[in-house]
């Protein structure tokens, strides 16, 4: 198996389209930082900062809710690629007439769409901190969120970086649930673009449904896996633990997300490995 | 096929090999056995459904009915341990075009077992892409690419090859060299190769047996030299000259069923015993004849005899 994805490894970071998505999303972060810069000079009408809010976990943290909106598609472009471009080129039957299983070889690339996605999470998150901690320097994070509600809670510089890698990985989970969605399309097609592009359809379609002021969209709306890609604004803590004065961890959200996001990935893969063993190999 | 030959171990067989899509049925009830050592030609015309055979017996394709066997296991069942002494190359060659023609080598035949750099060299030079190994696949002519489907298939040292069309693409001292290597791999290492080509003559100069299929129905099955000998069996060439008159003192001989005129000469079913009455018939006419022959049929003539007319 390790050959394998090793082999799955080398032939996508050997392709084009990976590389254009980092480039996408570090220029997008890019857009996401400047926003950031206008809306901190707003400042909130009740408090008064003293100081600059501006800092590498703060920049962190507005990169993050920038960036959640573009890597979904991102990811499911290059996942659909993985296994649809095997069929349109013939490159599959090479491949499956090696004595390996077929599971393996889905695997393999099942694992590939699996480290590419959560790359995409760790760059992001890497160079946005690492960016911002040395253009704006180190200090605590103030949660807008809490801001709002009219109290305020101040992360150490330490623990903003572990809340925030915490709510990258979310994002990287949820991310990953929508890649495993178009990965497993390819099993569909013989085609590097149908797979992407059908997820791409669906996940907008729901996205668009899931915002409808029905009745019926709010009872459907826990189902839907698109859901969850916002579920990382959940992960960075609001209140304390009254009894230990500690920041209070979000584990029934990181739960939730994570029992959701598994389920989906459970069924997608369920589905596209089905289908992969036993479709008959034409292209 | 002589006794010994049948001895061999059995290393492809095809039961009762049956392939439906949806109401279509394009392979029907195939049973085929290709003996160890053998060459082994697979022909038919376009649509005969030769491709979806060679997928099925390569576990590509699932058979609606029936079952195929490779090196004495079922592919269907244990597809993975079928496929460990089988080199393959399905139709035109597939590579990851943006990778060098020896890395996509390196990385198809590591999934087959363990390959040494002296291995890579050794098949680098049989199929003479020695020199461009390092040059990406997209760079390679339609011939290179070939040579390449005959590398991979190569590496993993098999002991059944199954090739499909190997020689497209390919310019005439290429199909010379593929024919060559094809009869070396045989005769030399004993590894026994299933092609299917298009080429009948090329068939008829690399294998031993043949099988033909049309419209999903094997049509005739055997060695070579028998399938064409019985084929023409009852049939003679006469050269003579006055061939009208020639014509008709034949079809007055005992034993001729027919009688076919040809620009030198006729073309005559006939008795094979009564060949001298034949002769001494037109002789007495006053007919020169300066030929009585069996007819000898090419695989050509053969299968378009047998498949209504249709090229593969």
């Amino acid at each position: 198996m390790i050959l394998l994805v090793r082999h799955e490894l080398t032939k996508f970071y050997r392709r084009f389209t990976p590389y254009v998505i980092y480039a996408v999303i570090l220029c997008f972060k890019q857009g996401g930082g400047h926003h950031f810069a206008r809306a901190a000079g707003r400042g909130a009408p009740d408090y008064e900062v003293v100081g600059s809010p501006l800092n590498g976990v703060f920049l962190c943290n507005m990169v993050l809710v920038s960036i959640a909106l573009l890597l979904p598609y991102m990811a499911l472009v290059a996942a659909g690629e993985v296994l649809g471009v095997e069929g349109s080129v013939g490159t599959l039957r090479t491949l499956l007439v090696r004595p390996r299983s077929r599971s393996a070889i889905w695997f393999a690339k099942f694992i590939t769409v699996l480290i590419y996605t959560l790359s995409l999470c760790a760059l992001m998150y890497v160079t946005s901190l690492g960016l911002g901690t040395l253009v704006f320097g180190r200090g605590p994070l103030w949660q807008p969120t809490a801001l709002e509600q009219g109290s305020m809670v101040m992360l150490t510089f330490g623990e903003a970086t572990r809340y925030l890698a915490l709510s990258y990985a979310v994002l990287g989970a949820a991310v990953f649930t929508t890649a495993t969605l178009a990965f497993c399309l390819g099993s569909f097609f013989d085609s590097g673009l149908a797979p992407g592009f059908t997820a791409l359809a669906i996940v907008i379609t729901l996205q668009i449904v899931t915002n409808l002021q029905f009745d019926w969209v709010a009872t459907i709306k826990p189902y839907c896996f698109t859901s969850y890609l916002s579920d990382f604004t959940k992960m960075m803590p609001t209140e304390f633990d009254p009894v230990t004065n500690a920041l209070k961890f979000p584990r029934e959200a990181l739960l939730h997300t994570l029992r959701a996001c598994g389920i989906y990935i459970a069924v997608f893969a369920a589905i596209g490995l089905g289908r992969f063993v036993r479709r008959d190999v034409t292209c | 096929m002589s006794e010994a030959e049948a001895a061999r171990p059995v290393v492809l067989e095809a039961r009762a090999l049956t392939k439906d899509y949806g109401r279509r049925r394009a392979v029907d009830t195939l049973d085929l056995r290709v003996h160890a050592g053998h060459v082994y030609g697979f022909l038919g015309p376009n649509g005969a459904g030769k491709s979806t055979t060679i997928r099925m017996l390569l576990g590509l394709i699932r058979p609606t009915e029936g079952e195929a066997y490779v090196l004495g296991e079922s592919i269907r069942r244990r597809r993975v341990q079928a496929l460990r002494h089988v080199g393959a190359q399905v139709e035109t060659p597939a590579f990851y075009g943006y990778l060098s023609g020896l890395r996509n080598l390196r990385m198809l035949a590591s999934l087959s077992g363990r390959v040494t750099p002296d291995d890579l060299d050794e098949v680098l030079e049989r199929v003479k892409l020695r020199g461009r190994e390092h040059d990406k696949v997209r760079t390679y002519s339609q011939g290179m690419r070939m040579r390449l489907g005959l590398a991979q298939a190569l590496l993993p040292r098999p002991q059944l090859l199954v090739l499909d069309e190997p020689t497209n693409g390919l310019d005439p001292q290429g199909m010379k060299e593929v024919r060559d290597l094809v009869r070396s791999l045989a005769h030399d290492e004993g590894i026994t190769v299933f092609l299917s080509s298009h080429l009948l003559g090329e068939v008829q100069q690399v294998c031993d047996r043949v099988a033909v299929i049309d419209r999903g129905r094997l049509v005739a099955e055997g060695d070579v030299a028998t399938l064409l000998a019985d084929a023409a069996a009852g049939q003679a060439r006469v050269g003579c000259d006055r061939v009208d008159e020639a014509a008709a003192v034949a079809g007055g001989v005992e034993g001729v069923t027919a009688v076919r005129t040809l620009e030198d000469g006729l073309e005559v079913d006939l008795d094979p015993n009564r060949a001298a009455d034949l002769n001494a018939a037109l002789v007495a006419a006053g007919i020169r004849v300066h030929e009585l022959t069996p007819v000898r049929r090419s695989l050509e003539e053969f299968f378009l005899a047998i498949t209504g007319g249709t090229r593969p």
